[in-house]
């Protein structure tokens, strides 16, 4: 059967949905715009630097690969979901990473996150989370190097400095800072545990990044472009969790906190919510979302990264097709 | 169109563009010639019962009436029969069907109507016989045998009343209500009267304030008790019978069954009407009120249209069309189809003629992103998605566990897809191809049982022929006279003696 040949007929139902794919890819990309600016506010140029890279690798290599798959290559780029992949990988980088981590990284998220297993729509894994957790395998050091802070971003020198060379030891150790998670995260693996005390501007930096991913996902749920349930319920259990490993004394920080450090946002309205390797029956998408929320907060509690997002939506998109199957709704007239 | 934040399980928001309402309704008279399809539900095709040359009244019957599942088609003016032909009707692959083509007279004679019944002394058994006679069928589009629908024997506690008009475009039902509601509501007390239904539910979209004000009015003059208003949220498809019990009892008819079998009872406000004129007056069906409208027709109306009008009649009257290749369309936008032939006659299943501008292709589709909104949208709460997979990949077997034959074509999910994906076309597909599976297996097994039956037949009759051999020579044996015997002894001996002979000379040549 070919689903073209049907399509073009008129035929019932006469409406049709007034927005496509890319009209959706589109609201996404406008939601990331707050979170971006704050990002190049408090980290500097290297996230344009970081941005660019990794979308513009995303989409020569998806170009490449649909030319090489005898797929329609023009008309698939205008989808916008490879350029989407390409700035969520992007944002997710440190913005000082050197130049070969983000054409790498998207390079693999659109190869073997996507490509390969028939490109849109076929993919089971997270394609940007796909290229971040072979990233953060691969070049441990250059992953988890941040600098900058709230009112202490690099400059330009310094962001194309680390980007184009591979500067040394000692000149990283004078510029690079933990971010507040990993802070956090080594305190605990050490003695400290609760009630560590946090450089205040890198918490900042932390919340006001945070809320401005959660400003671009409420402007996503309000046009219907993203299943609210995923974000709400990952966000539920993080919090939940966090407050039930506080009683018990193994929390970190204040419970509100926990929701505005690392990518806790960006990862909950922008990453979880990837339709395609996401659970996709409404009660499984409670579940799904949940199981978010649940594996970063152990990630980040008990495991060897700091910020356990990738992870935790990879391991839940493992799960996806069995929530399908178990969670799938009572058709109408079936006890 | 209006975006909410969160979506609702079960139902879309359509835009409510209704280019006739409030328009009153008009009657339009006979056209000089009629057409009758005589193709009724499933296929089934009426028998025709007068012949070219013979005169007819508003009223006759022309065809079909032999049984309960065959509705009689009567004649709906006078005039003569010209022809008995195949001739396309409204059908959404645009086939074509025995027709019979009336030539009106212009006098628009009338049988004298049947005689009116008083309710009473009408019981089940004559109710079932009158709606047959005035070949009453549901008006809301599936022109189901009104007759059919009250001839189970079921105890039924509840008649929804359906003015829950929600298709866009369509407003016939809303302008009933508005101008007749004291006979929708007869027809309804009338109807329950007779099965022994206790609560009566006027169900009207919450938009329709008119129809439910007019509804109230005329509700004045009817025991109060036993009748309920609801106003039913104006989404699509909440006039979907099952879904209407649904959200009214807030029980589900069991799938594959009739809403009868939880003692429910669905009828359209139209139907309500012709199955109280068919009552009280003796009045049978030859009309009904349809919507004309969509962009391209110049003056949008709501119409009393004999049955059997050639559409292009009903579209002249409407002043015709704006655009000379406007698509023609026979019912609402979300469950219609195209009218491949203006000539196609108005059928009871009519509810609306629309057109709009020449055919904007549909877009493209694009591949399934999984975003879930066909998922919530769905009706009968299936995963039109996984449905639309097992569809491509024709995994039967899936498509069985995901209930595909539940699906009720509303088209809610195609309406909501932002990849543009043919769901519905696909799921008829694989309905089709389930269906053949079936039939196949079906077949194999009839099949299999035949053979299995032709063996032991041949078995059987083997055993017979043996037992009946048995038995001969038995009573041969038993019953034979000792003449008959030495004659078989002598007859042997004799055998043997050229035996014998035959022998000694084989022998005797040998040795030569």
């Amino acid at each position: 059967m070919n689903p073209l040949s049907i399509a073009r007929r008129p035929r019932s139902p006469f409406i049709r949905s007034e927005r496509s794919v890319r009209d959706i890819m589109r609201d996404v990309l406008m939601a990331l715009v707050p979170g971006a600016l704050v990002a190049l506010w408090l980290y500097g140029s290297g996230v344009v630097f970081q941005i660019g890279l990794a979308a513009a690798s995303a989409l020569i290599t998806e170009a490449a690969l649909l030319a090489l798959r005898g797929r329609p290559v023009r008309a698939t780029l205008q989808d916008h979901s490879a350029l989407l992949t390409g700035i969520l990988l992007g944002l997710s980088l440190p913005p000082l990473a050197p130049w070969w981590v983000p054409v790498t990284g998207a390079f693999l998220a659109m190869t073997f996150g996507k490509q390969v297993y028939g490109g849109l729509g076929q993919n089971p894994f997270n394609p940007a989370m796909v290229g971040y957790a072979m990233l953060i395998i691969s070049f441990p050091r250059e992953m988890t190097l941040w600098s900058g802070t709230f009112g202490d971003s690099p400059s330009f020198s310094t962001s194309l400095t680390a980007l184009l060379t591979s500067p040394d030891e000692s000149w990283w150790d004078s510029i690079a800072r933990a971010t507040p998670l990993t802070l956090l995260h080594d305190g605990l693996k050490t003695t400290m545990a609760k009630g560590l005390p946090l450089p205040d501007p890198a918490l900042t930096a932390s919340i006001l990044i945070n809320l401005a991913y959660l400003t671009g996902g409420c402007f996503l749920v309000f046009r219907q472009a993203l299943d609210y349930r995923i974000p709400l319920a990952m966000l539920i259990v993080l919090l939940a969790g966090h407050m039930t490993l506080q009683t018990f004394g193994g929390g970190l920080l204040g419970s509100l906190q926990q929701l505005f450090l690392g990518s806790t946002m960006l990862g909950a309205f922008f990453i979880a919510t990837d339709p395609v390797t996401a659970a996709n029956t409404p009660r499984g998408r409670w579940v799904y979302g949940a199981g978010i929320g649940a594996f970063t907060l152990l990630i980040r509690s008990y495991g060897n990264y700091p910020d356990g997002i990738a992870f935790a939506v990879l391991l839940m998109n493992f799960a996806a097709p069995s929530l399908d199957a178990l969670t799938r709704p009572k058709a109408y007239g079936h006890s | 169109m209006r975006i909410p934040p969160f979506r609702s399980q079960g139902s879309i928001r359509l835009d409510r563009k209704k280019s006739a309402a409030g328009l009153p309704i008009e009657p339009l008279g006979p056209s000089t010639l009629m057409a009758y399809s005589l193709r009724q539900r499933q296929g089934h095709i009426a028998v025709p019962r007068v012949a070219p040359g013979d005169h007819v009244f508003r009223g006759t019957v022309i065809a079909g009436g032999r049984s309960a599942l065959d509705p009689p088609i009567h004649a709906s003016t006078s005039g003569t029969v010209m022809a008995c032909l195949e001739a396309p009707f409204a059908h959404p692959q645009g086939r074509s069907a025995l027709t019979l083509e009336i030539a009106s007279d212009g006098l628009d004679q009338a049988t004298p109507p049947l005689p009116p019944l008083s309710i009473r002394d009408l019981d089940r058994t004559g109710l079932i016989r009158r709606l047959h006679e005035a070949g009453i069928v549901g008006l809301g589009g599936g022109a189901f045998p009104a007759a059919l629908k009250a001839a189970q024997e079921i105890p039924l506690h509840t008649l929804i009343v359906n003015g829950v008009e929600c298709e866009p475009y369509v407003s016939g039902d809303d302008q009933l209500m508005r101008e007749r509601a004291q006979e929708i509501l007869e027809g309804a007390d009338m109807f329950a009267h007779v099965l022994g239904i206790k609560n009566i539910l006027v169900a009207i979209d919450e938009h329709l304030l008119d129809a439910m004000t007019a509804i109230h009015e005329a509700l004045k003059a009817f025991p109060q008790e036993r009748f309920k208003v609801s106003k039913v949220e104006g989404r699509y498809p909440g006039g979907g019978e099952r879904q209407l019990i649904e959200r009214l009892i807030g029980t589900q008819v069991p799938s594959g069954e009739m809403p009868q079998t939880i003692g429910v009872i669905c009828q359209n406000v139209g139907t309500l009407l012709s199955l109280g004129r068919a009552i009280t007056q003796g009045e049978i069906l030859t009309s009904r009120v349809l919507t004309v409208g969509g962009e391209s027709i110049r003056t949008p109306k709501n119409l009393e249209v004999r049955l059997g009008t050639p559409i292009q009649d009903v579209i002249r009257y409407c002043g015709g069309l704006l655009a000379p290749n406007a698509l023609l369309w026979h019912g609402g936008p979300m469950m219609g189809f195209e009218i491949k032939d203006s000539l196609s006659p108005v059928t009871p299943g009519t509810h609306a003629i629309l057109a709009f501008e020449a055919p904007a292709p549909h877009p493209l589709p694009e591949p399934c992103i999984r975003c879930g909104a066909c998922n919530d949208a769905c009706p009968a709460y299936l995963l039109p998605e996984a449905l639309y997979r097992a569809s491509r990949s024709a995994q039967l077997e899936t498509l069985r566990t995901l209930h595909v034959g539940d699906c009720i074509e509303c088209g809610a999910c195609n309406v909501v897809c932002p990849s543009h994906l043919p769901l519905i076309e696909t799921f008829l597909l694989g309905k089709e191809k389930l269906g053949r599976l079936s039939e196949e297996r079906e077949r194999a097994h009839h099949a299999r049982q035949r053979y299995e039956a032709r063996i032991s037949r041949l078995e059987r009759q083997e055993m017979e022929r043996e037992r009946a051999r048995l038995e001969r020579k038995v009573a041969l044996e038993k019953n034979s006279t000792p003449k008959i015997l030495e004659a078989i002894e002598r007859a042997r001996r004799k055998q043997q003696a050229i035996n014998t002979t035959l022998l000694k000379e084989r022998s005797d040549d040998d040795l030569l």
